[in-house]
């Protein structure tokens, strides 16, 4: 089986079965981490179909010595964040999820047994959530989240362990 | 063994998906705020294990393939060089209709001529009236050939066109 770098290759030289296998492997990983992120999977079939057309686009500028996952998952990242960037500017709310999770996991909060771990994550900033669904959700190495969000590893480790920080308070943990 | 340094291990585990350490799992037994901490991260877990991983719809999914395979080919009709098929029908088109207007172009010149000759014939003598068929008839031959050299820059301009376009 052809690696997923491979099949890229192939789509940079504008091979279509090499696209179609690629989509076959990683719309439903991809769609999953996006409906993490933003909170709505109807929302996240979008991103999904927008992300695979700049991955297509984007196709002739993929670096063969870099990793397929985190090259994609990128993308899928600024796809995210260009999409909240526009609710944004039209003064929806200040972040891609849904507006209730975080007040319904503040109101669900005292039930234990009604923990919803969704509204918990959309109650952590943005920043915070992408490494979090990236490397616990998605399994990206921090190497390969730093690769995705473009950043330095440093930076992923201190957002991981805020993040794991923020969550355990937000959890019941001591503050 | 800090609290602090417990509570950061069990909420570890819990994203990792595995058993928290014995030693840690003890002292959240003796510890009321780690003990609500694992309390919630146990709760969190059976929610976990209760929700739906979010399914991508086979409908949605075909229309990624579909859009994701018009953008690549779009993408790589834009890089490629412009389309050859239908230039040479073009071009034997274009010819075909100047070689049909030459007769009429040259009957025109051959026209302008002969009531240029008639005109001016009981005036200029034979001589004179050769050399103006000469400075009358090179434009004109020059005028046709440049016009006919141009027919395939034309054509081809006009394949390009569209692809620029585009």
């Amino acid at each position: 089986m052809e690696s997923d770098e491979e099949l890229m290759r192939a789509v940079a030289r504008g091979e279509e079965g090499a696209l179609s296998a690629l989509v076959a492997r990683h719309a439903e990983p991809l769609h999953a981490y996006l409906a993490r992120l933003c909170g709505d999977a109807s929302e996240a079939e979008d991103l999904v179909q927008e992300s695979w057309i700049r991955i297509a686009r984007s196709a002739s500028a993929f670096d063969a010595s870099r990793r397929f996952r985190p090259w994609a998952w990128g993308i899928a990242t600024n796809v995210a964040r260009d999409r909240y960037r526009r609710v944004r500017a039209r003064g929806g709310p200040h972040a891609p999820l849904p507006a209730n999770a975080a007040s319904a996991a503040r109101t669900e909060g005292g039930s234990i047994a009604r923990v919803d771990l969704r509204g918990r994550l959309a109650e952590l900033p943005e920043r915070l959530r992408q490494a979090l669904v990236l490397r616990y959700y998605d399994g990206l190495s921090e190497s390969e989240i730093a690769e995705a969000l473009g950043i330095a590893r440093g930076t992923v480790k201190s957002r991981l362990h805020t993040a794991v920080a923020a969550l355990r308070r937000s959890l019941g943990g001591t503050p | 063994m800090s609290c602090d340094a417990v509570q950061e291990r069990l909420t570890l585990a819990f994203l990792e998906r595995t058993v928290p350490a014995p030693e840690d799992a003890a002292h959240a037994t003796r510890c009321e705020a780690c003990s609500r901490l694992a309390r919630e991260l146990r709760a969190a877990q059976e929610h976990l294990g209760a929700l739906q991983v979010p399914v991508l719809r086979p409908a949605a999914r075909a229309s990624c393939e579909a859009r994701a395979l018009r953008a690549l080919r779009a993408q790589r009709a834009a890089r490629a060089p412009a389309p050859l098929r239908g230039l040479g029908r073009d071009l034997a088109r274009a010819l075909l209709i100047g070689l049909l207007a030459l007769p009429i172009a040259a009957g025109h010149a051959w026209l302008v001529a002969w009531a240029g000759r008639t005109l001016l014939a009981p005036w200029l003598p034979t001589s004179v009236l050769g050399w103006l068929g000469i400075v009358y008839f090179a434009p004109v031959v020059l005028a046709l050939a440049v016009l006919y050299g141009a027919i395939p820059l034309v054509v081809v301009a006009g394949h390009r066109a569209p692809l620029e376009e585009s």
